[in-house]
């Protein structure tokens, strides 16, 4: 049995239309026969369409946020906890719904990230109310109980996308149980006078695992889900911004070493990655140093110099992260 | 020619795997080593006397006199005369029991914040393990020398207004 070339593309196009066929189930054979995928997809990169439904699923949190506010002063933990939690569920079930059981459009696609947006945002808030609540107040924090709500909420984002598989679910999990890890951390040490340099170094590691963690999550499937740098700029800004903090401490100059040092490695991994949000970061956070240093420093020479010094240093930075983008970014 | 490469694939993700949870592990642990290991060896050893007013505010206040003995403050004297409550901590015992004026006038004490040892009287809030705070306000109290802490069980009214107050560290 033979069949033409043309009448199987349109068979193919037909199947496709109606949704019999999808690019998972095409992709394979492709790969079967030792080619490279026609066209590899890049997870995360997000269309203005996709950021308008991710926007609409934080308006609709917000509005959660205003009703769990309104049964505050009512003293009913379990109003609360059913709002959080519960309206946490439903959403992800109706998003799992419209992933599953439903011809997948893209306004269908859309809808479903938003939900999912807004039900794991619902489902932190109702972790840290049930915790709050566990542990019998909001007024201190509780860093050994904030690690367990973070790490059961990860924990359940990243069980919940073996059944959705969607990158947003797996990204979220993957932040949520690496944010476990500082919390804990900072339970440890908390109330035994750790000098700042204890806590910034915490974050900057934090800020490491979580760049790791997303390239072992992408590693993990094949790099066909999530990008390997997906956190990176989170992770960089992160990073940076503990260094710099840590630059008001009594360890001022190693800090700022390390900062200068971290933002020129960030340039050039920006450029090894050819990753446009890594040179943001990088060069926000230059601009930030050589402002801080031409106060902190030159200061005694009269503020007209610290502002030209600050003047000189944006403007060298400016043209270095100008010069780097049209040089090395494709 | 594929089944080296999916070994390989397998035992780069095992490894991936295996650091990434191992190099949180290792630094939690160091961190509980760091942190835990100088309480095994703190000991304190001197005694103090302590007070706590249980209402919203007491019209009279304990210090320590030139000659070690207590001393006392009227802070208000136009309203009735509301003492704080006075406790002797026996740091051997891990104890507070309650004392009059009486029995606090015949000890001599030390007025200092610091114990003649270095251990300070410290409290922390929130601190507990989930819902295993060591009272029933979530305050822990520890007598504290850097990281060197003994927890300790101080008896004192605890609702919201009343404070522990440090009067002094008894002579040996």
């Amino acid at each position: 049995m033979s069949i033409d070339k043309k009448t199987l593309l349109g068979t193919l196009r037909q199947a496709i239309s109606e949704g019999i066929v999808t690019r998972k189930d095409i992709e394979p054979l492709f790969l079967e026969q030792g080619n490279t995928l026609v066209e590899q997809r890049d997870s995360s990169r997000l269309s203005a369409v996709d950021v308008m439904f991710y926007i609409a699923g934080v308006i609709l949190y917000a509005a959660l946020l205003s009703v769990i506010a309104q049964t505050w002063q009512d003293d009913a933990p379990l109003v609360r906890i059913l709002l959080s939690v519960g309206m946490a569920s439903v959403l992800w079930a109706f998003a799992y719904y419209l992933a599953k059981y439903s011809a997948q459009t893209d306004i269908r696609k859309g809808l479903t990230n938003s939900l999912l947006v807004t039900g794991s945002l619902a489902g932190i808030t109702g972790a840290y109310i049930l915790i709050n609540e566990l542990v019998g107040g909001y007024g201190d924090v509780n860093f050994f109980a904030g690690a367990i709500a973070l790490l059961a909420t990860g924990l359940l984002h990243i069980a919940f996308d073996r059944y959705i598989k969607k990158d947003i679910l797996l990204i979220v999990g993957t932040f949520l149980c690496v944010a476990s890890v500082p919390a804990t951390l900072f339970g440890i040490i908390n109330g035994n006078d750790f000098p700042l340099d204890i806590w910034c170094a915490i974050l900057v590691f934090a800020a490491a695992l979580l760049a790791y963690a997303t390239r072992v999550v992408s590693r993990l499937h094949d790099h066909k889900r999530t990008s390997a740098g997906a956190l990176d700029s989170l992770a960089a800004f992160v990073g940076l911004s503990s260094m710099y903090v840590c630059t008001y401490g009594d360890n001022s100059f190693p800090w700022f070493l390390l900062l200068v040092v971290s933002v020129l490695g960030i340039f050039y991994a920006s450029i090894l990655m050819q990753d446009k949000h890594l040179l943001v970061s990088a060069s926000f956070f230059l601009i930030v140093s050589i402002i801080t240093i031409s106060f902190k420093y030159f200061s005694g020479f009269g503020v007209a110099t610290s502002l030209v010094l600050a003047t000189v240093g944006l403007l060298g930075s400016a043209a270095a992260a100008s010069t780097v983008h049209k040089r090395y970014f494709k | 020619m594929t089944k080296p490469n999916t070994k390989q694939q397998k035992s780069n993700r095992t490894k991936d795997l295996i650091l990434l949870f191992a190099a949180p592990v290792v630094v939690i642990l160091l961190a509980v080593a760091l942190v835990y290991t100088p309480r095994l060896f703190a000991n304190p050893s001197y005694d103090f006397v302590y007070s706590s007013c249980a209402s919203y505010s007491c019209s009279v206040s304990y210090r320590v006199e030139s000659d070690g003995r207590l001393g006392i403050d009227q802070i208000d004297t136009w309203r009735e005369p509301e003492k704080p409550a006075l406790y002797y901590f026996d740091t051997s015992e891990n104890k507070s029991t309650h004392i009059d004026e009486s029995q606090a006038f015949t000890y001599s004490l030390i007025g200092t914040q610091k114990s003649p040892d270095e251990y300070r009287l410290s409290s922390e809030s929130g601190n507990g393990f989930l819902f295993w705070d060591s009272s029933s306000d979530g305050k822990s109290w520890y007598l504290a020398d850097g990281l060197k802490k003994k927890l300790i069980n101080l008896q004192y009214d605890s609702n919201d207004y009343s404070e522990v107050n440090l009067i002094g560290w008894v002579k040996r």
